[in-house]
């Protein structure tokens, strides 16, 4: 499943350079909006790993949206882009929470190499979640399954699906491995 | 005023001396006149009572002789013999009843008297008398006396009554007893100017005119001559004065006073008159006045030195006051003089003629030429020769008299030492009190370190809101800026290298970023807060600019000089702005010195107001009209591609974030009036304390 991106900006060309960057030059979804009124409803619909928005709008402007994340306790990061590159918003917007901060005009490698930093760290934060969930769960029992369909469902995706290989490497019998991959089918939705 | 007011002095005292010698001579004249009046008033009562004592004897005799007419000549001389007692005083000496044929009958008296009265009979008869008249005067000699005697004759039946009267006994029982004044006395003449009675015995019986003229031939006595023929023998009555030889004991010539008044008796016969004068000398008239004139005069005198002792009093006491007056007016003189001398600001008086003629310390410390080298002259040397100075001045004269006053009318000056200055002028026309213009006061105040500030002020705040502008541009250009450079890049990914829509494509790039450099180096002109907390090194900064211009100072054939300290504290700022900063400065110094070449110098220093460094060339300089101007954005005196007009706003936007400031002296070829061309920045930043040096770090 692609990593996704919601960019917001009053300025349609900004939003579709954005798009063309993102689409063409990163792995990532992206969605767009040039209003930034409609933002809170795209967040209550959906989930991102990402924001990036102007720093100056009418209506809505990128503080304004990084303290709503920020106070609802979202998963997304944000990226401020802004054209007014003074010191006081950088503080400002740093001090909110903000992943980071691009001034424009900026180079399409900026964009990159920023969006990708915030990815392969919203990443590593799902991760985490994830196995912080792992060890929530109790009793141990219930714990130790689940743990157990991960391990398999992790060795699968390293030996490929073979089961003897799995068997082999794993030091399992392989009817407890079948079961392991069988199962991942099911779980396959939660790890996304 | 003094030799006036003294003058005054002396007039009024002769005056007033005049006064008193006059008052006095009136006082005399007056006294002297009412003295003769008192003698006049002596002269009436002498008349009277030698009347009186006539009528007393003619009565008596008329006794006689009714007696006689009543009773005969029995017992007749008993009625005699009464009347000659009664009227013996008076002066009646004998009695004779003479028949008609004028011989004695009978007498009574002394035997000497009426011998005398027995030779006058014939003469009281013939003719036959009808009433009682005296008979003509004679003198007798009487023990060696002259005495004047005269016959009273009465007529009676048959014959007539005789009366010897002793004139002289008459009178001068009555004239002895007058005493005018002191020793003024009395004299009686008839009608033919004969003594019947004088102090002087010998002059009784003699005729006054000769017996004067006799007695001192050389006075002229026409005085009293005319007063005795043409007033008292006419039986006139007044008072006169007269010279005269002696008076009782006293000779010598001396003035006399005279009142004279006639004897009006029917005993004298008619026709004839004889008259009294009451004479006092002068002398003594004036010795009584001496006494009152003395007191009048001391009075007087007294009054006068009152006068004069108020007077010099008065005179001493204005003295003193002028004197403190004078005090005074040297003191305010004084004060105002050294006003005028210590004041900061110049205080000149030109003349008509538009020369200086008063010029104070605060001028000579403003302009650098002392009074000497100023009085006398006009104000055309301090005006700097790239202004029209007769037009100038001339317009400044012709406010001056069309309103009377020129208020902060500001100027460009000259100074000795060629400094350009800015002052302030407020000048006054001056006129004399009949309003004739005497000249004029200016008063002049140096504001060039006022105008300096107001300008930096001005263009602190000119660039500050530049800056804001500036900065609300550059957002506006940024966004579609990053659009096109956004699109063009992606675009040229896509075209084949070497194609010609590639090269098209890194065309539009190239030109997309210059703008992208443009609005970058326009927020860092503006971006004034940023960058607080970076520390940089000056003289690594400036090494390092020098070091990377090298080759561009050998072939724009400029020399370089330095003069750096070996180490300086690090300053406030960001080290690649700071090199920014010099590398401006070097550039603009370098480009100003074309095509001829120059020297260029750097300085860096340090002391308590920071850490200063100087950047100096030898060029053009800044002409006086660019000089306000050249720290505004896109303000460029380069033709259009060689420069944005960016580089000193940058540098002014970079130092002072900072905290620092950076100025600059220029003087621009042609403007220099000699002196070498050229321009100076001065660059100055605040020292980093070590305390904020190690929170910075």
């Amino acid at each position: 499943m692609k990593q996704r991106i919601l960019a917001v900006d009053d300025e349609p060309h900004m939003l579709l350079l954005l798009e063309r960057i993102i689409t063409e030059k990163t792995p990532y979804a992206i969605v767009t909006t040039n209003n930034p009124l409609e933002v809170p409803a795209i967040l209550a619909r959906d989930q991102f790993d990402l924001i990036i928005s102007d720093l100056k709008m009418p209506g809505l402007d990128g503080l304004d949206l990084l303290r709503t994340v920020r106070a609802a306790d979202r998963f997304e990061q944000v990226i401020i882009i802004t054209a007014f590159g003074s010191l006081e918003s950088a503080i400002e917007a740093l001090s909110q929470g903000v992943f980071d901060y691009i001034t424009k005009p900026f180079k399409k490698e900026q964009i990159i190499f920023t969006v990708d930093r915030a990815m392969r760290w919203q990443k590593l934060k799902r991760e985490m979640m994830r196995l912080d969930a792992l060890f929530a769960l109790e009793p141990y029992s219930g714990a130790e399954e689940a743990f157990r369909r991960e391990y398999i469902s992790r060795l699968a995706s390293r030996c490929g699906g073979d089961v003897a290989a799995m068997s082999q490497r794993a030091g399992l019998p392989p009817d407890v491995v079948r079961s392991g991959t069988t199962s991942k089918t099911t779980d396959g939705g939660q790890g996304r | 005023m003094a030799l006036l007011s003294s003058t005054a002095f002396v007039l009024a005292t002769g005056v007033a001396l005049y006064l008193v010698y006059q008052n006095a001579r009136v006082m005399v004249a007056r006294i002297s006149d009412d003295f003769n009046e008192q003698q006049l008033i002596l002269a009436r009562q002498a008349a009277a009572q030698i009347d009186g004592r006539l009528r007393v004897i003619a009565l008596e005799l008329g006794g006689v002789q009714k007696y006689l007419r009543v009773a005969g000549d029995a017992h007749l001389s008993f009625a005699v013999e009464e009347a000659l007692e009664r009227g013996g005083p008076a002066g009646m000496r004998a009695v004779a009843l003479v028949d008609s044929a004028g011989w004695h009958t009978r007498s009574w008296g002394t035997a000497e008297a009426t011998t005398v009265l027995a030779g006058s009979g014939p003469q009281c008869v013939s003719p036959v008398a009808t009433e009682t008249r005296l008979g003509p005067l004679a003198v007798r000699t009487v023990d060696g006396h002259p005495v004047v005697e005269s016959v009273l004759c009465s007529p009676v039946p048959g014959g007539a009554l005789l009366a010897l009267i002793d004139v002289s006994h008459l009178i001068s029982g009555i004239t002895e007893g007058i005493r005018s004044g002191r020793t003024g006395y009395a004299w009686v003449i008839d009608d033919k100017g004969t003594f019947l009675a004088h102090s002087d015995h010998d002059f009784v019986g003699r005729n006054a005119f000769a017996a004067r003229h006799e007695r001192r031939p050389y006075i002229s006595f026409s005085a009293i001559d005319s007063i005795m023929k043409d007033r008292m023998l006419r039986g006139d009555e007044g008072t006169g004065t007269y010279a005269s030889g002696w008076h009782r004991g006293v000779q010598g010539e001396m003035a006399k006073l005279i009142a004279y008044s006639p004897v009006r008796s029917g005993a004298v016969p008619s026709g004839a008159v004889w008259s009294v004068a009451v004479v006092a000398p002068t002398a003594e008239v004036a010795e009584a006045v001496h006494h009152i004139y003395v007191r009048q005069l001391l009075t007087q005198g007294a009054v006068l030195a009152a006068l004069v002792v108020f007077a010099v009093t008065a005179s001493l006491y204005q003295r003193r006051l002028s004197r403190a007056l004078r005090a005074h007016v040297d003191r305010q003189q004084e004060y105002i003089s050294s006003m005028l001398q210590s004041s900061v600001d110049a205080i000149i008086f030109v003349d008509n003629e538009n020369r200086v003629q008063a010029w104070n310390r605060g001028a000579e410390h403003i302009f650098g030429y002392t009074a000497d080298e100023m009085v006398g002259r006009t104000f055309h040397q301090l005006v700097p020769p790239e202004i029209d100075a007769d037009e100038e001045l001339e317009r400044i004269q012709q406010e001056v008299n069309e309103k009377g006053y020129v208020r902060h009318y500001v100027a460009m000056r000259q100074t000795k030492d060629g400094r350009r200055i800015t002052i302030d002028l407020s000048r006054t026309l001056v006129r004399q009190r009949e309003g004739n213009p005497l000249g004029s006061v200016s008063i002049i105040r140096d504001i060039s370190e006022k105008v300096e500030m107001d300008q930096r002020m001005y263009s602190t705040e000119k660039l500050a809101s530049i800056g804001t502008l500036a900065a609300g541009v550059a957002h506006e250009i940024n966004n579609p800026l990053a659009i096109i450079l956004g699109f063009a890049d992606l675009l040229l990914e896509r075209l084949p290298p070497g194609s010609q829509e590639h090269e098209d494509v890194k065309l539009i790039l190239h030109n997309a970023n210059h703008a992208r450099k443009v609005v970058q180096d326009i927020l860092g002109f503006a971006r004034v807060t940023e960058g607080l907390g970076d520390t940089s090194d000056v003289l690594a900064a400036i090494e390092t600019v020098l070091i990377v211009s090298g080759s561009t100072f050998s072939t724009r054939k400029v020399t370089v000089s330095k003069e750096l300290p070996h180490e300086l504290p690090r300053v406030r700022g960001d080290p690649r702005e700071l090199q920014q900063v010099v590398l401006n400065l070097v550039s603009n110094a370098v480009a100003a010195m074309q095509p001829d070449g120059g020297s260029l110098r750097v300085r860096a220093w340090q002391d308590e107001g920071g850490v200063h460094f100087t950047v100096a060339d030898t060029g053009v300089g800044i002409s006086e009209k660019v000089k306000p101007r050249i720290f505004d954005p896109f303000f460029t005196t380069k033709r259009v591609g060689e420069g944005t007009g960016l580089g000193l706003s940058l540098c002014y936007g970079i130092i002072t974030k900072c905290g620092g400031k950076i100025s600059f002296t220029s003087v621009a070829r042609g403007e220099s009036g000699g002196r070498p061309s050229g321009t100076i920045f001065t660059v100055t930043l605040p020292v980093v304390s070590a305390e904020s040096e190690g929170a910075a770090a």
